[in-house]
């Protein structure tokens, strides 16, 4: 069911709708109408779930009386400020640091889902990074507790959680009635390096440059010589990066326009839901670089719109500079959903002959079994986790928009949001390009560094030891578990190398899977491999188990274990791998 | 803070320097108050309140075995501030002393660890994060 409200320019949601209703998606199409700040002024008690800090710092400045909740905050600062609130609680705060918000409430005795109406604002993030955060999913799983709550997003978005449909979740639509559409130029081009170099010359305007890659923007910073005219707004980490590794000192973590310059580069922290209210209009430029990091992939129906909302005083111009990789197969949502209703399948029938093994020998066999179908990446805690089925076809959908500059052209137009002007950029292969340079601390550094301390505990271990290695199984639970299993020795014999260490560890298992559990060790989605080896590298594995089989190993026997395509590595014949196939 | 009935800020002094007698390999947390936790391999974290010269004989003992107390009163107390770790911390590094930061790999956390490894025990510190001692550790290549 679908409610929709007309919006007139200059009118905000608080004036067409005073109080969001329960049980709702509202679809808001624009941002800057005041979602967050109707909730904020609602006469009731919130709790408002926000992606990322920025947000809460920004909104922190513009009303007082709100609790900012984060990373730093502690469970005890949230319940002073909830004794001294006179009013109605207004808490803002991040998935990772909801858990302090239920805590609080216990020690007070509040009862949480009845008397909190929960707010999940920027509800595409929760599909965008259902992959690397769990917590973001653990937070909509309470979500549904609460007797009242609705979630708010500027884009549109697709929910596969069957709890939407069984506790009514009705869709509210805002129709603008005036010009809301962005105007944007996408630049398809085989040089991102140049055409950037090329806008900074010619511009006259401030700059912003929206580009999720901390290698690739110090770099371009590096080779445009561009160091005294520009900042960066960053991850924390990112600040650490800049300031501590590669000696720039304009890279900040928390937003503020007197830090910004003539050119000012922010990450993915800074896409969505912050206001970023300038005293003039900048030239924004979007860029995706698919040949760097998938990072830098950016979703025209998401990523784009969320980019150009952030300016609350308007814009001169937007710029989306893009690459595209022919090799990047084209799977539409019906395909992608197809495929996961297979695998689900798959996983339902194993998970039969789990349930209903007889002995323990069998129940052992189908739980490994169960854990190689690629269905069992979406279980979590026992159940399905709808989030992360929602997250993987939302990035393969984006994935495969960047295999042909034309279905970028084609998202453009469909969408209802962008006036679209498509430029096609080629320059010639030689054309000076772009070299990212890399950290100079590597993860391999850091983990010989890690490997040393834990080398210094002596065992027995004392209780100090042990918060010491759960501190570190923390930041690094892979390397903890090598150095436990395979000792300070073995690891730097295989020269801390990843793929090494987890082949050792694997041969260490013994739990019957070794053969498939090695061959998903060595090959990886997304890439390319020559036929050539292919056949060599599982020849050495099979060969670690004595396994001959009767037919002679062809590079096509890749295709048991992986969804493949064929392609040229190197003018030599291989394989694209797509996705698992076990 | 465990809560130990009926064991002093005397009797932790006592116990900790039997340890030292039978050389003990002593395992040090700094924590706010201020206070520091002494565990070893055989005996559990039990808290001992410091003050400067307390905190001097303990390191002293970390770094050369000497248990000697003459001076060391483990009932008085004195105001070493809010900040009193990073000062401990940037005393041992100043004098060179090995300093090992567990590193952050991926994420950052909201705590650093950093472990002081002496011949007869370790002083382990968990410091809130924040850029000034991010920086300060950076800056002495930690």
């Amino acid at each position: 069911m679908k409610t929709q409200y007309k919006i007139n320019k200059g009118q905000y949601l608080c004036d067409i709708l005073p109080l969001i209703p329960s049980n709702t998606i509202l679809y808001k199409k624009i941002t800057g109408i005041g979602a967050t700040t109707a909730e904020i002024k609602a006469e009731r008690h919130s709790i408002i779930v926000v992606p990322n800090k920025p947000v809460i710092d920004s909104k922190c400045k513009k009303h007082k009386n709100i609790i900012g909740i984060y990373e730093g905050i502690s469970t005890n600062e949230v319940i002073k400020r909830l004794i001294a609130d006179t009013s109605f609680h207004k808490i803002m705060v991040t998935p990772e640091s909801y858990h302090k918000v239920k805590k609080a409430c216990q020690k007070l005795n509040i009862s949480l889902y009845s008397t909190f109406f929960m707010l999940c604002d920027e509800a595409h993030q929760y599909i965008d990074d259902a992959d690397f955060r769990p917590e973001m999913t653990e937070t909509m799983n309470d979500f549904f507790l609460f007797e009242n709550k609705a979630l708010v997003s500027a884009t549109p978005i697709e929910f596969s959680d069957p709890r939407f449909v069984s506790q009514g979740f009705v869709k509210i639509e805002i129709l603008p009635t005036y010009n809301y559409r962005y105007n944007i130029t996408a630049i398809h081009t085989n040089s991102i390096y140049m055409e950037i170099k090329n806008i900074l010359h010619t511009s006259t305007n401030e700059i912003c440059i929206f580009l999720n890659s901390v290698d690739m923007i110090h770099s371009l910073i590096e080779k445009l010589d561009i160091g005294n005219d520009c900042a960066v707004f960053c991850s924390e980490k990112g600040v650490r990066k800049f300031i501590g590794e590669y000696n720039f000192p304009n890279a900040y973590h928390s937003w503020c326009e007197d830090k910004m310059k003539k050119i000012t580069f922010f990450t993915s922290r800074f896409y969505n839901a912050f206001d970023l209210e300038l005293s003039y209009q900048p030239d924004v430029l979007l860029i995706t670089d698919v040949f760097a990091t998938h990072y830098t992939w950016l979703d025209v129906n998401t990523d784009c719109i969320q980019i150009l909302g952030r300016f609350r005083n308007g814009i001169n111009s937007a710029d989306h500079i893009f690459n595209t990789n022919r090799k990047i197969p084209n799977k539409d949502r019906d395909r992608i959903k197809w495929e996961l209703s297979a695998h689900r399948h798959c996983y339902e029938v194993m998970s039969t002959y789990y349930e209903n093994a007889a002995t323990k020998e069998a129940r052992f066999a189908f739980a490994e079994a169960l854990k190689s179908i690629p269905f069992s990446d979406y279980i979590s805690n026992g159940e399905i986790n709808y989030f992360k089925i929602d997250n993987k076809i939302h990035n393969i959908c984006v994935q495969s928009t960047y295999g042909d500059y034309n279905i970028i052209e084609s998202n453009y137009l469909k969408s209802d949001l962008f006036v679209l002007s498509f430029k096609n950029r080629i320059y010639p292969s030689d054309i000076d390009k772009l070299v990212i340079s890399h950290s100079k601390f590597t993860i391999r550094v850091k983990r010989a560094k890690i490997v040393n301390i834990l080398a210094q505990l002596k065992e027995p271990y004392s209780e100090t030891d042990i918060r010491i290695i759960t501190d570190i199984r923390a930041i690094d639970p892979f390397i903890v578990e090598a150095y436990m299993t395979l000792g300070k020795t073995v690891i730097e014999q295989l020269k801390y190398s990843e793929k090494k260490i987890k082949e050792a560890l694997i041969m260490n298992k013994r739990n019957g899977m070794e053969v498939i559990d090695l061959i998903k060790n060595s090959f990886k989605i997304g890439c390319r491999y020559s036929n050539k080896f292919i056949v060599q590298e599982l020849n050495r594995i099979y060969s670690k188990f004595d396994i001959y089989l009767s037919k002679k190993i062809r590079a096509n026997a890749i295709s048991q274990f992986f969804e493949v395509i064929p392609c040229k590595v190197k003018k030599e014949r291989g394989y694209y791998l797509i996705q698992d196939l076990v | 803070m465990r809560n130990l009935p009926n064991f002093t800020n005397s009797d932790a002094h006592i116990f900790i320097k039997e340890l030292m007698q039978s050389k003990e390999h002593l395992d040090i947390t700094m924590k706010d108050n201020p206070y520091i936790e002494v565990c070893t391999e055989r005996v559990a974290n039990f808290p001992y309140f410091i003050n400067n010269v307390s905190l001097e004989w303990i390191i002293n003992y970390l770094k050369t075995g000497r248990h000697d107390d003459f001076g060391v009163n483990p009932n008085k107390r004195d105001i070493l501030g809010t900040d009193y770790q990073t000062k401990v911390l940037k005393d041992l590094v100043d004098k060179g002393y090995p300093v090992s930061r567990v590193p952050f790999i991926r994420e950052y956390m909201p705590h650093i660890t950093i472990i002081v490894f002496f011949l007869f025990g370790k002083l382990v510190f968990r410091l809130k994060r924040n850029l000034q001692i991010m920086d300060y550790l950076n800056s002495k290549g930690i």
